[in-house]
């Protein structure tokens, strides 16, 4: 008998309550391998808490979350991290008292699946590349600018040698020749074998870029499906509007 | 007289005084979020004052007690100051410079009073007795009960009946929501610290009367502000007081049941409770939605 | 030309002066005859230099504590007890006070997980408050709030073949209490350079990245509490014999973490050496210099400085001179 392989990441019914808020309810996705999928929604729709529940660093109340087949439920965030998963923050959180190749060498030490020893500049440099830092090398975290510091979020999850990258908001405020470069490097990481689901609220880097994207509204996942369908869908334009009418009699908006 | 009746009443009555301890330090770290580990330092501060006063110059007390009560804001103004020059990161710089202003203080103690407990005390031994109850009160605690409590009464009529309380309700609640509706933030802190020292100048003397001063006294309070402030929320009048009245019952109870020694423990235990309950289950905001 | 040869005689001071004070420091009792008072405040700086840098061990995972005196306290009454009541040799009783202040440290980071900064601090001190009213009150075990007094000074330290007089005389005292803190500086040491020391690094720069970024951070808290928790409490056990009594005041106090708080925010927390510096220049100068100008509150000197440095030098005085030295 022929079992289909396993999805790279399938969520089962995840389920986020926090001081009696619902911040997701019964989200279920699945993402394979080499794919992008872009999670969109509103504000305050739950993509960050999302990503969070997938990372490992908000515990769901219910439901599962399944890597490779495994459930990693459980799993600290860091265990994730050495397993393959990686993901980037909306505001950026560089070690501020390191410099830019030291953050890189952090993620390589400590976030490869193989224990790293010793860490040195060079091999923190083609990572520093891949984002055009490495001019910043020896700059400390404090000292670069928002936009730099959000490329370093990029390099530093990219040496921790994931197959999973969770990019939170980073093309958000670019302009289109930088989501240009974005884009370019979006593709390259997927050739490579990764694995991207994007958030991306503006929606000017995952129309170009993702596979299929998830809509998500107040908690809910609304919608999935290929970009060019999801964002005619007048479901998806009353959620950004905040005129979308909310089922299973909680207020309704607008 | 009733054993256990005594009991309630002296665990209302400290109850109310801790409440009073409460709300000084609530209305400060409600405005700066800054732990004022020196607070405790700052009542006795108040209380020295005002044995020195009593003990020295032969004030009758309750003349100390309006004396405290205008100097101490200059000690927290000076507080304020003082943290409002403080560098990066400000909740740990605050706790750590506020340790450094408790150790100061207790030396100056030291220094000036010796090791030696200090009290104040009064003329009248017992002022009410109320056979019905088997129930006798003492001066200090009719002077517990009715300083702490009339303070708390108006703390809390300023708080939510006056134009200015209210200001600083909205400050202590959302120190940028306030700004943006017009409010006045800094004079807000100024209002906080200055309304905090009155509070502790009101505390110390009445501390000096019921209990030992002693130089290393000033941590009791301190965790106790802190206790109170972070079970009843901030800034909130009411819970602040059911909170103290529910802590100084269990204390006073307590030491009925297993004996006063054990008094510190029951404190340390709450405030361990109340912190790992409160932490249980938080979700840091910037990893949500 | 002259302001140039002035900064070289200042750089050759800057540079000589750490190796004259070194060598004074290990060879001076040796090759000099030093008064009595001097090898007692300067082996207790060097007692207060070890207990610092335990302190700083848990503070360079971003975590202040306030109650490192339970650790203190526990292990100080666990050595007597262990070697009155259950006769073990004295240092295995040391050691074994310091393994039960471990455990203790290690309750308060699967009790404490979840809490940072101040609100952890806070817990600390409640923690602090437990053992010691237990250890005022079990009067069977501790003899309560009189304490426990006739504490013999240190027995001679057998390693292998030498034997090191260390309680007969102040010079082994001195000696011996050099060496404990030179044992303790080499474990910070590993915490701060080792990859553990990074990981600690990570974790008190941005835990939230740390951790994302494949950092244990709850392992890593977890040892730093251990390690800083057992060298507290062997410095405990040791104490007794220093002091020759204990009582649940002195030993469970907040003096045994704001000292340590103090010498290594002023020596500097980031500095292999930092709190060493600050408790050989700290202590000296209170015992000797303020002590008996002011013998009541002579400890204010403490509190002042521990402001000033957050204030003008945050990160310790070696690296302010240090980065005056480089500018």
């Amino acid at each position: 008998m022929v079992t289909a392989a396993p999805h790279l990441l399938e969520l089962q019914d995840i389920s986020v309550i926090w001081k009696g808020q619902t911040l997701l309810q019964q989200i279920k996705a699945v993402a394979s391998s080499q794919e992008i999928i872009g999670i969109i929604g509103p504000n305050g729709a739950g993509k960050t808490t999302l990503m969070s529940v997938i990372s490992g660093q908000i515990p769901p109340a219910r439901g599962r979350v399944l890597y490779q087949g495994q459930d990693i439920t459980a799993w600290p965030p860091h265990r994730r991290c050495r397993a393959g998963i990686a993901r980037t923050f909306q505001i950026p959180r560089p070690f501020v008292d390191m410099t830019a190749w030291e953050n890189v060498a952090t993620a390589i030490c400590f976030g490869q699946p193989q224990k790293a020893a010793a860490v040195g500049r060079s091999q923190a440099i083609p990572f520093l590349e891949m984002v055009g830092l490495v001019h910043k090398a020896d700059t400390l975290g404090r000292d670069l600018t928002l936009s730099e510091q959000r490329r370093l979020e990029v390099a530093r999850a990219l040496a921790t040698d994931p197959k999973l990258l969770l990019l939170d908001e980073v093309a958000a405020g670019l302009s289109p020749k930088m989501v240009r470069q974005v884009v370019t490097l979006v593709e390259r990481l997927r050739q490579q074998g990764l694995t991207l689901l994007i958030i991306d609220h503006f929606l000017n880097l995952t129309l170009e870029v993702a596979d299929r994207l998830l809509v998500l509204d107040r908690g809910e996942m609304i919608m999935a499906g290929p970009p060019q369908e999801i964002i005619r869908h007048p479901e998806v334009v009353g959620a950004y509007l905040g005129t979308r009418r909310v089922t299973k009699g909680r207020r309704t908006p607008g | 007289m009733g054993v256990w009746q005594q009991a309630i009443l002296a665990g209302l009555s400290l109850g109310s005084f801790y409440t009073l301890l409460g709300l000084g330090f609530s209305l400060i770290f409600g405005v700066t979020r800054a732990f004022n580990l020196a607070h405790g330092d700052f009542i006795l501060l108040a209380g020295y004052l005002a044995f020195a006063l009593w003990h020295f110059w032969h004030l009758p007390f309750y003349a100390t007690i309006p004396i405290a009560m205008v100097i101490l804001p200059l000690a927290t103004l000076t507080l304020r100051w003082l943290l409002a020059r403080l560098p990066e990161p400000f909740e740990l710089n605050s706790l750590v410079v506020t340790f450094g202003l408790a150790i100061v203080l207790q030396n100056l103690f030291l220094a000036f009073f010796s090791a030696d407990f200090r009290l104040i005390v009064l003329p009248i031994e017992t002022v009410l007795s109320v056979p019905a109850w088997s129930l006798l009160v003492t001066a200090n605690q009719a002077l517990l009960l009715s300083g702490s409590l009339l303070a708390t009464l108006v703390v809390y009529l300023f708080l939510y009946r006056t134009f200015v309380g209210k200001a600083l309700r909205a400050t202590i609640q959302n120190r940028e929501g306030a700004a943006l509706a017009g409010i006045r933030v800094e004079r807000m802190q100024l209002l906080a610290f200055g309304v905090g020292g009155v509070l502790v100048g009101l505390a110390g003397p009445l501390m000096a009367v019921n209990m030992y001063l002693h130089p290393a006294g000033g941590l009791e309070p301190t965790l106790i502000a802190i206790i109170l402030t972070i079970a009843a929320g901030v800034g909130r009048t009411g819970s602040l007081l059911w909170a103290g009245w529910l802590l100084g019952l269990a204390e006073s109870c307590t030491a009925l049941g297993i004996g006063s020694s054990w008094r510190e423990l029951v404190t340390a235990l709450v405030l361990l409770a109340i912190l790992t309950w409160r932490s249980r289950g938080r979700i840091n905001p910037e990893l949500a939605s | 030309m002259r302001a140039k040869s002035a900064s070289v005689i200042a750089q050759t001071c800057r540079s000589i002066l750490p190796v004259v004070a070194a060598a004074l420091l290990f060879f001076g009792p040796l090759l000099f005859p030093v008064a009595e008072v001097y090898l007692l405040v300067f082996g207790m700086a060097c007692f207060y230099a070890a207990l610092a840098m335990a302190w700083n061990i848990l503070a360079l995972s971003g975590l202040y504590s306030l109650g490192h005196g339970a650790f203190f306290g526990l292990g100080a009454y666990s050595a007597i007890i262990f070697q009155q009541q259950l006769a073990f040799p004295v240092y295995a009783a040391v050691l074994a006070g310091g393994l039960v202040g471990a455990l203790y440290g290690l309750l308060w980071g699967v009790v404490l997980k979840n809490l940072r900064g101040a609100y952890f601090a806070l817990a600390t001190l409640a923690a602090l408050e437990i053992p010691r009213v237990v250890a005022d009150n079990w009067e069977s075990l501790t003899s309560g709030s009189m304490g426990i007094v006739g504490i013999s000074r240190l027995p001679a330290l057998e390693l292998g073949l030498i034997s090191l007089p260390v309680g007969e005389s102040m010079r082994g005292q001195y000696y011996f209490l050099l060496g404990w803190m030179v044992l303790t500086a080499v474990v910070h040491r590993q915490a701060l350079k080792s990859r553990w020391g990074w990981a600690l690094q990570a974790i008190r720069d941005n835990e939230v990245a740390a951790e994302v970024l494949g950092v244990n951070v709850y392992g890593c808290r977890l040892l730093a509490l251990g390690v800083s928790a057992l060298l507290t409490g062997i410095a405990g056990g040791l104490y007794g014999h220093l002091m020759g009594l204990i009582e649940p005041a002195m030993v469970f106090s907040l003096q045994m973490a704001a000292y340590p708080l103090v010498l290594s925010f002023f020596g500097g927390r980031f500095q292999v050496l930092g709190p060493m510096v600050g408790a050989l220049v700290l202590y000296p100068l209170d015992q000797l210099v303020l002590q008996p100008w002011l013998p009541q509150g002579h400890a204010a000197v403490y509190g002042l400085v521990i402001i000033f440095t957050i204030f003008f030098f945050p990160r310790g005085i070696t690296a302010w001179l240090q980065q005056r030295h480089t500018s």
